[in-house]
């Protein structure tokens, strides 16, 4: 198990930086880089600290807290995957728009 | 009353002169707009020079379906009576250009829809898929279009606010037939006769696909 904690944890470490890196060219806003980070630096301490999580997975009737892992993953998988969905289809239709409505601006008058 | 032939084109550049010059020589008087949806070549500038042809240009290419709406925006701006879309491929004859509008006209039609004559020259793929989808709407509008994915038709100015489709791919000639069904459009059918020059272009099997996905859609959701 502690090879799969230590991949995790550096692949956290790694998302650390990143959303470090992210902020500070200015893509994130204060509010996105502190959940980002918190979300990070909860992965940490759930990977070392495996049996903070015991109260969840006995809720649940989870055995393992990689199980746990898993699930959470998944669930914010399909919860990223229908928000890009929804971003790309708003993009898209203010695309064509922006497009649609240039080309007919130089109509020339009949 | 006003008419104009609406062509959306995409990478047409050695194809659109000739296309542009038959539909000249068999309605004269009739308007041309030609959309270039992002073309790579020089579609427009061909286009352009095509005497009394009027070219709208998109930056980028959106799809069959928007090129198909700015045409007929361009050509609602102009105070059309009448629209009729053609493809620039050359697949469409423009001798049938006249016809359909006399179709249109003598059946007191809101819109008329070429049907490609299924032949050894139709792809089989396309055949199969075509008939599929005449019979799936059909069977869910009671609307039965022998070609859905036939590119020549023509409506009525009057009507295009009904049909205003929002698809920007192939989906928006499918997309037509059934704003015309639940709105419950007077139509008609005409046989028009086509030429394939080009196995690669046009609709594929994924697109029939995601055509028939978006059936249901339009039907239940």
């Amino acid at each position: 198990m502690i090879g799969m904690q230590m991949v995790a944890i550096i692949f956290a470490l790694w998302m650390i930086y990143f959303s470090y890196l992210h902020y500070r060219r200015g893509e994130f806003s204060k509010v996105e880089f502190t959940l980002w980070e918190a979300l990070w630096v909860g992965l940490i301490f759930v990977v070392i600290f495996p049996v903070s999580v015991k109260f969840i997975l006995q809720a649940f009737s989870i055995t393992r807290t990689f199980d746990l892992v898993v699930i959470v993953g998944v669930v914010v998988l399909f919860g990223v995957t229908f928000r890009n969905y929804v971003i790309v289809k708003r993009i898209e239709r203010k695309l064509e728009n922006s497009v649609r409505n240039d080309s007919l601006k130089n109509l020339h008058d009949k | 009353m006003k008419t104009y032939v609406v062509i959306p084109a995409h990478n047409e550049a050695a194809r659109i002169s000739h296309v542009l010059a038959d539909v000249r020589s068999h309605v004269p008087d009739y308007g041309v707009i030609v959309v270039d949806d992002g073309s790579k070549d020089d579609t427009a500038a061909v286009a352009k020079k095509v005497m009394d042809v009027t070219v709208v240009r998109h930056r980028i290419n959106l799809g069959k379906g928007a090129a198909l709406k700015t045409g007929c925006e361009a050509a609602m701006k102009y105070g059309a009576d009448i629209l009729v879309l053609m493809d620039a491929d050359g697949q469409h004859k423009a001798s049938d250009v006249p016809k359909i509008v006399e179709t249109l006209k003598n059946e007191q039609a809101d819109i008329v829809f070429g049907a490609r004559t299924i032949g050894r020259d139709m792809p089989f793929m396309m055949m199969v898929g075509n008939k599929f989808l005449s019979v799936a709407i059909s069977l869910l509008f009671g609307y039965y279009v022998s070609d859905t994915q036939s590119g020549f038709r023509a409506f009525r100015a009057g009507v295009y606010p009904a049909l205003a489709w929002s698809g920007v791919a192939y989906e928006a000639e499918t997309e037509m037939i059934v704003r015309a069904a639940k709105n419950k459009l007077k139509f008609s059918q005409m046989q028009i006769q086509t030429l394939y020059h080009d196995k690669y272009k046009g609709t594929t099997v994924f697109d029939g696909v995601r055509i028939l996905f978006n059936i249901l859609m339009w039907k239940f959701l």
